[in-house]
C-alpha cells in the first residue's frame, strides 16, 4: 500500500507541488519572522557587548527600568573616588543623549523612527571583558569643539566625506551646531549601529552640550585590571559611591538592555506571526481543496485498492502518507524560503532605517522545529477530511467510477457551518451591544473568527445566488461559453467555494482594515478640526523630543499670541508605569478643547495631577486625594486637582497631566514634544507662517504644520499602516490566487476529455480560454463578494467597539471596497491564465481520447 | 443487390433492420429521378447556403408512413465527394518504433452517402476518420472538406470549418454532462453565436423522437437516448459530412438500431453524408458503401452490402492480412 501512494505520490508531481506552494508561503512566513528576530537579536547582542564596560556606574534605578532614561549628573569626585578603588584599571566619566541628529547635506535628519540618535562624549577605553570599545574606524578621535566622528553608516548616507562639515541638531539649548567630520567610530566589532546613528564628541563638547557645561558625566565606565573578578570590584566600587549611583557589571547590564530589546523586537515577531498564520490558515484551504479534488479524481482508484481488498485504514492511510511527504517537502522549503524572507524583510526595514547590518542568517533549532511543526501539522490536519472521505469509496465506485463527483455539500456541514457562524454572529452582537461583556473586543474578535470560519462552510449554499446572478448576466453578455462557465463553476459548488473561501477570507481582513483605517482617519480628521485649538503645531516625526529653544523662538515671532508646550515624560504614576503629559500649568485646554468633569483648572500648578476619566473610574481616583509620581527615578506625592471628562470623539490629550515645572523639578530632560502656537488675532497668517518655518529651519527632524496639515500628516501616519498590513495580508490573497490557479489547473485536467469533445464539435482556442477565464472570475468574485460583506459587517463591529477611543464615525471607503472588486475580477483573469493556455494546448484527438 | 434478405442469422435483429429498411423505403426521394437536381439541400460547398424553406421539405414528409414500399433500390447517382483524402499518409512514431497507419490512402466520401469504414484493429480506420475530419493532421497527403484542403488552414479556421461543417458522433462521452439535451444539441450552432433554424430543429428532434427528453442532463438519459441526442447535435447544425466514430459501440443491440436507423434515415430522407468507423457488420450492412482498411491501405470495398458480405469480406481480409504479416515477418527475419 506505501508502495502505491508512493507511485501515485510521484505521477501526480505537478499538482501535489501546486499545493505544496501554499505550505512553502506559510512555513516560509513563520521561519523568516524567526530568523529575523534572530538576526535582530545577533545584530543587537553585538551592538551592546561593545557598549558596556566590566563594571558601569549609573544612577539607580535605570537599570530596572532601562527605558524611562534616569539621568544624575556624577561629579569628577565620585570619578576620582572610583579609580582609587584596588582591582580598576582605568575609570572614564562617560556621557550619552539619545536625541542628537545627524543632518544629511540633502539637510534630511539621517535618523528614523525607532533606534536611537546618540550622541556621547569619545572613551577610549576596552569593553567588558577585555572586548574592544568604541573604536576609530578611520581618521581621528574628536579632540575639540566643533569636531564630531560618527558611525560610517551614517557618513555614507549623509553624502559627506571626512573632514567635511555636518549640522548636528540636538535637544539642548544649542539646537544645532556644525562640526567637522574628523573620523569614524563603531562599538566593539559590531558592523552596524542597527539603525541606530552616533555622533561622537570630545568630553567637554559633550559635557557642554548635553550638560549646559557642567564638568560632570551621566554615567563611569570602569575598566577592570586582568584577572580581576568583576562582582567583586562592581561590590567595591558601589560602596564608595552616593547613595543615588550603583554600580553594574557589564554582564549584568548587557541582559537588561537585551531584555528592552528583546520586548521590542519580540511585538515585530509576534505581529509577522500573526500573518504567517492567516497565510496558513488561507494555504490549508488550498491543501483542503487539492486533496478533495485528488481523492476524487483517484476514486476509482481507490475503490480498486478497496475491492482489491485494501482496509479503509489503509486507503485513509494512504491519503495521509501523501499529505505527510507534501508537509515534509513544503516545509523544507518553506524553511528555506523563509532565509529570503528574512532577508527582504530585512531589506524592508532598513530602508525605515531599523538596520540590523551584517548579522549572519542563523537557522535556531527553533526555527526549524517551528516551521517543520507549523507545516506538518497543517498539511496532515488539512489531508484529515479528504482522506477520511477517500476511505469511504465503496469497492464498487471501481466498477461505475464516479462514486465522488456527484456529492455535494452534506447536512453535517450545514450544520457544522451554521452553528460556527451563528455562534460567531452571536458573539459578535454580544459584544457589540451588551456593555456588561468584559472585553468587548475579544469578544467581537472570536465571533468575526467563528463567524468567518462559519460562512466559510456554508459558502456553497450562499454563494449559490451570486452563482446564479452573475450566470444570468454571463449568457446575456458571453453566450454559450458564458454558460458552461457558469455551469462548470456550479458543477461542484464545494470545491468552487472552498477555492472562493481562501480569497474571502483575505478580503474580508483587506476590507475590514479598510473600514478601519478610513474611519480612523475620517475620526482624526474630525477630532483634530474639531478640537484643535492651535493655529499651528510645531512636532517631530513620531513625537521625536525637540529643543526648547523652538518654542522660544517661535514666541518670539512678531503675530504670535502664545505658545503652548507638550512634553512626554517618562515615569510612573501610583505604581504603575506611564506616559505622562508635561503641560504649562495654565494650558490645560489651550492646545485642545477639553473639558473637567471634576476639579478645576485653576488648581493645576506644581505637584499636582490631572487623570482621565476611565483612569479615575477605574482606580478610584478622587479630586484631593494624594498619588505617588515617580520621574527620572525620584517620586513626590502629588495631589490629585482633576479629572478630565471622557470626551465623545477621542479629543483631549488624555493620559495623566503634570506641569512642566513638576518634570523640570524631579530631573526630566526639558525637551519639547509638541508646540502649539496661537495666531495674534489680526496678524497675517502667510507671514507668521514663514517666519515659524524658518525658527526650525536648521532642525529638519521638526516641522511646522497648521491644522490642515497636521490631520493630513496622522491620516498619513494611519495610511502607512494599513498599506504595511495590506502588505502583509497580501500573502494570504496570492496564496489564494494560487488556489483558484490549482483548483481551475485541477479542473482543467478532470475534465480533459470534455475540453476535447468541445474542441472537437467547434469551439475555438479563444472561447476556450474564456470559457475558463469566466469561470475563474465567478470564483474570484464569489470569494470577494463575501469577503467584502463579511469584512464590513467586521469593519462595523470593530468601528463599535472602538468607538470610545476615537473611532466616533463609521466612514466607508466605498470607492475602494469597489476597487477591490475590480482586483477580484483581475485576479480571477490573472488566476485562469496558465490553466487556460494548459486547455488550450491540449491536443484534440488525444484530449477525447483520454481515459 | 435487390431486397435486403432477412433470412439469416439473429432474427430480431433482422426483424428491427428490415423495419429500418422498410423507413428507408418511406422516403420522398425518388429512386428513380436523382434527387440531387429537385432536393435543394445542394450544398456545394457552403452549408450556409442552405435555406429553411428547403430544409423543410423533407422535414414534412416522414410524416406520411403508409406510402408504398420502395422497389429495389438503384445505386444513386454519386455526387460530388462532400470530403475527399489524396495519398493520405500518416506515421506515429520514428525509426524503429516507426507506425505507418495511413499509407498512400485516396477516397472520396460522395455526398448524400453513407459509407463505412472497416479494417482489423490497427488497419488505421480510426486515423482515417481522425485526419479527414480534421481532428489530426495527416504526415503527408492531402484532406478536403468540401472544396476547403484542410492542410493549409490554420487551427482557428479548422476550429471554425469542424464547427459549421462537419458533425462528430463519438463512441462515447459525447455529450457535455453540465447541459441539457437541448442545450447539448444546439451546442455547436451557439458557440457560433448563431440561432438554430427552429424548422430543422423541431425536425431533427422528431425524428431521433427525444421531443419529451429535451430537458434531461445527459446522467438523466440512457445510452442509446445520449447517443441519439449526439446524433441530434450532428444533424442539427446542417454539416456538409459527419464523422461517427462507432457509434453503437458501447450500446445494445437494440440501442444500437435505433441509432443506426436514424442514421439511415438521415442519409434517406436529407441527403446527409456520413462516414461511419465500426467494426461491428451489422452496422455496415445499413451503408451503403463499406470500405475496407488493412495496414493503412484500402484494400477492398463493397456497394450495398449486407451483413454476409461484410463477415465474408472481413474474414477474407483477415486471412489476407494475417498471411502478409506472416509473409513480411518471415522475409523480414
Amino acid at each position: 500500500m506505501l508502495r502505491a501512494s508512493w507511485k501515485s505520490l510521484l505521477g501526480r508531481k505537478l499538482r501535489l507541488l501546486m499545493s505544496a506552494f501554499a505550505i512553502v508561503l506559510g512555513v516560509a512566513f513563520v521561519s523568516g519572522s524567526l530568523i529575523f528576530t534572530d538576526m535582530i537579536g545577533t545584530a543587537f547582542n553585538g551592538i551592546m557587548n561593545g557598549s558596556v564596560a566590566d563594571v558601569n556606574v549609573q544612577a539607580k534605578g535605570s537599570g530596572d527600568n532601562v527605558e524611562t532614561s534616569v539621568v544624575r549628573e556624577i561629579s569628577p569626585e565620585v570619578l576620582a573616588k572610583v579609580r582609587e578603588v584596588p582591582g580598576v584599571q582605568s575609570a572614564y566619566g562617560s556621557i550619552t543623549d539619545q536625541t542628537t541628529y545627524l543632518i544629511g547635506k540633502d539637510g534630511k535628519v539621517l535618523a528614523s523612527q525607532g533606534p536611537p540618535s546618540l550622541g556621547m562624549n569619545v572613551i577610549d577605553a576596552p569593553a567588558f571583558g577585555h572586548q574592544p570599545g568604541l573604536v576609530i574606524k578611520s581618521g581621528r578621535a574628536p579632540t575639540a569643539w566643533g569636531e564630531v566622528a560618527i558611525d560610517p553608516g551614517s557618513l555614507t548616507r549623509s553624502g559627506y566625506q571626512l573632514g567635511d562639515t555636518m549640522k548636528i541638531a540636538t535637544t539642548g539649548k544649542e539646537a544645532t551646531i556644525s562640526a567637522k567630520i574628523v573620523g569614524t567610530a563603531l562599538y566593539g566589532s559590531q558592523a552596524s549601529t542597527g539603525g541606530a546613528t552616533y555622533a561622537v564628541f570630545d568630553t567637554k563638547t559633550a559635557q557642554r552640550l548635553f550638560l549646559g557645561g557642567k564638568d560632570a558625566y551621566m554615567g563611569l565606565w570602569v575598566t577592570a585590571d586582568q584577572g580581576q573578578d568583576v562582582d567583586q570590584l562592581a561590590t567595591a566600587v558601589g560602596q564608595v559611591l552616593p547613595s543615588d549611583l550603583e554600580a553594574v557589571t557589564g554582564e549584568k547590564l548587557a541582559d537588561e538592555i537585551n531584555k528592552v530589546v528583546g520586548q521590542a523586537t519580540g511585538f515585530i515577531t509576534i505581529f509577522l506571526l500573526v500573518f504567517a498564520g492567516i497565510a496558513l490558515v488561507v494555504g490549508s484551504f488550498l491543501i483542503v481543496n487539492t486533496f478533495s479534488i485528488l481523492v476524487a479524481q483517484r476514486s476509482r482508484e481507490l475503490a480498486l485498492f478497496r475491492a482489491l481488498g485494501a482496509s479503509r485504514a489503509q486507503v485513509r492511510r494512504s491519503v495521509l502518507f501523501e499529505a505527510l511527504v507534501m508537509g515534509l517537502v513544503g516545509s523544507t522549503l518553506g524553511l528555506l524560503a523563509g532565509v529570503g524572507i528574512a532577508l527582504a524583510i530585512t531589506a524592508i526595514f532598513k530602508q525605515i532605517g531599523l538596520d540590523v547590518g551584517g548579522a549572519g542568517i542563523s537557522l535556531a533549532p527553533r526555527t526549524i522545529l517551528a516551521s517543520y511543526l507549523v507545516g506538518l501539522l497543517v498539511t496532515m490536519a488539512a489531508a484529515y477530511f479528504p482522506a477520511r472521505r477517500a476511505s469511504s469509496v465503496p469497492p464498487v465506485a471501481a466498477m461505475t467510477g464516479d462514486a465522488m463527483t456527484g456529492k455535494n455539500e452534506t447536512g453535517r456541514r450545514v450544520a457544522l457551518g451554521s452553528v460556527l457562524a451563528a455562534l460567531g454572529f452571536a458573539a459578535l452582537l454580544t459584544g457589540l451591544f451588551w456593555s456588561g461583556a468584559a472585553n468587548r473586543v475579544t469578544w467581537i474578535g472570536l465571533g468575526a473568527l467563528g463567524a468567518l470560519l462559519g460562512v466559510a462552510a456554508l459558502s456553497p449554499l450562499l454563494g449559490r445566488p451570486l452563482t446564479w446572478a452573475l450566470g444570468r448576466f454571463y449568457r446575456k453578455a458571453f453566450g454559450t461559453v458564458g454558460q458552461l462557465a457558469e455551469l462548470n463553476a456550479d458543477r461542484n459548488p464545494r470545491r468552487t467555494a472552498a477555492t472562493a473561501s481562501a480569497l474571502m477570507i483575505g478580503l474580508t481582513l483587506v476590507t475590514a482594515m479598510a473600514v478601519l483605517g478610513n474611519t480612523a482617519k475620517v475620526s482624526t480628521h474630525d477630532a483634530i478640526s474639531k478640537n484643535l485649538r492651535a493655529d499651528y503645531l510645531a512636532s517631530g516625526v513620531s513625537y521625536a523630543g525637540f529643543s526648547t529653544t523652538v518654542g522660544d523662538e517661535m514666541a518670539k515671532v512678531p503675530g504670535v499670541a502664545s505658545v503652548h508646550r507638550l512634553r512626554f515624560v517618562q515615569g510612573a504614576f501610583d505604581g504603575q508605569r506611564a506616559t505622562l503629559r508635561a503641560i504649562d500649568p495654565g494650558g490645560f485646554d489651550k492646545i485642545v478643547a477639553q473639558q473637567l468633569q471634576a476639579g478645576s483648572a485653576a488648581d493645576f500648578t506644581k505637584d499636582t495631577v490631572i487623570v482621565d476619566a476611565q483612569e479615575a473610574t477605574d482606580k478610584g481616583y478622587a479630586v484631593g486625594s494624594t498619588q505617588q509620581l515617580t520621574v527620572n527615578g525620584r517620586t513626590v506625592p502629588v495631589k490629585v486637582v482633576g479629572i478630565s471628562a471622557k470626551s465623545e470623539d477621542g479629543g483631549g490629550i488624555g493620559g495623566t497631566l503634570i506641569t512642566t515645572d513638576t518634570a523640570a523639578a524631579l530631573g526630566a530632560p526639558a525637551v519639547d514634544n509638541l508646540v502649539a502656537v496661537d495666531r495674534a488675532s489680526g496678524a497675517d497668517p502667510a507671514a507668521v507662517r514663514s517666519a515659524l518655518d524658518a525658527t526650525v529651519k536648521n532642525l529638519p527632524m521638526v516641522t511646522v504644520t497648521d491644522q490642515q496639515e497636521y490631520a493630513d500628516q496622522q491620516a498619513a501616519g494611519i495610511d502607512q499602516l494599513l498599506a504595511l498590513i495590506y502588505g502583509l495580508l497580501g500573502l494570504a490573497i496570492v496564496i489564494a490566487i494560487l488556489g483558484i490557479v490549482n483548483t481551475l489547473a485541477l479542473s482543467v485536467i478532470e475534465r480533459t476529455r470534455e475540453i476535447g469533445l468541445l474542441r472537437a464539435i467547434g469551439l475555438g482556442r479563444g472561447q476556450l480560454r474564456r470559457m475558463i477565464r469566466l469561470e475563474s472570475v465567478i470564483i474570484a468574485l464569489l470569494g470577494s463578494v463575501l469577503g467584502v460583506l463579511l469584512g464590513l459587517l467586521f469593519g462595523f463591529a470593530l468601528q463599535r467597539s472602538l468607538a470610545d477611543q476615537g473611532l466616533t464615525a463609521l466612514a466607508i471607503p466605498w470607492a475602494q471596497l469597489a476597487a477591490f472588486l475590480v482586483l477580484a475580477v483581475i485576479v480571477g483573469i490573472l488566476a485562469a491564465l496558465w490553466p487556460a493556455m494548459r486547455a488550450a494546448r491540449l491536443d484534440v484527438l488525444r484530449a477525447i481520447t483520454t481515459e | 443487390m435487390s431486397v435486403r434478405p432477412a433470412t439469416v442469422g439473429c432474427m430480431g435483429l433482422f426483424q428491427r433492420r428490415s423495419q429500418g429498411r422498410h423507413a428507408r423505403g418511406n422516403t420522398p426521394v425518388d429512386p428513380v429521378v436523382p434527387p440531387r437536381p429537385v432536393n435543394p439541400r445542394e450544398r456545394a460547398g457552403d452549408a450556409q447556403a442552405v435555406d429553411a424553406k428547403a430544409v423543410a421539405t423533407p422535414a414534412t414528409q416522414p410524416a406520411q408512413p403508409a406510402q408504398p414500399a420502395r422497389p429495389p433500390r438503384q445505386p444513386r447517382p454519386i455526387g460530388p465527394a462532400a470530403a475527399a483524402t489524396r495519398d493520405l499518409t500518416k506515421i506515429y512514431g520514428q525509426g524503429d518504433a516507426e507506425v505507418r497507419a495511413l499509407d498512400g490512402v485516396s477516397i472520396d466520401f460522395e455526398q448524400g452517402r453513407f459509407t463505412a469504414v472497416m479494417g482489423p484493429s490497427g488497419s488505421g480506420k480510426s486515423t482515417l476518420m481522425h485526419c479527414a475530419a480534421g481532428l489530426d493532421a495527416p504526415t503527408a497527403g492531402e484532406v478536403r472538406i468540401g472544396d476547403v484542403e484542410i492542410g493549409a488552414l490554420k487551427d482557428k479556421d479548422l476550429t471554425e470549418l469542424r464547427r459549421d461543417r462537419v458533425g462528430f458522433i463519438f463512441q462515447a462521452f459525447n455529450l457535455i454532462p453540465t447541459l441539457t439535451a437541448h442545450e447539448n444539441i444546439t451546442l455547436p450552432v451557439a458557440i457560433a453565436g448563431r440561432q438554430p433554424d427552429q424548422e430543422w430543429y423541431d425536425t431533427v428532434i422528431d425524428t431521433v423522437g427525444l421531443r419529451d427528453r429535451l430537458e434531461h442532463k445527459p446522467s438523466e438519459l440512457s445510452g442509446g437516448q445520449q447517443q441519439r441526442v449526439a446524433c441530434a447535435r450532428a444533424l442539427v447544425s446542417k454539416p456538409q459530412i459527419i464523422f461517427a466514430d462507432e457509434p453503437t459501440g458501447n450500446l445494445d443491440s437494440t440501442s444500437g438500431a435505433e441509432v443506426l436507423g436514424f442514421l439511415r434515415r438521415s442519409v434517406d430522407e436529407f441527403e446527409q453524408t456520413i462516414v461511419m468507423v465500426t467494426h461491428d457488420a451489422v452496422a455496415a450492412s445499413y451503408t451503403d458503401r463499406v470500405v475496407f482498411l488493412a495496414d493503412g491501405q484500402i484494400v477492398d470495398e463493397l456497394l450495398e452490402p449486407t451483413r454476409e458480405e461484410v463477415l465474408r469480406t472481413m474474414a477474407h481480409l483477415d486471412e489476407t492480412v494475417r498471411a502478409r504479416r506472416v509473409g513480411a515477418t518471415a522475409t523480414g527475419v
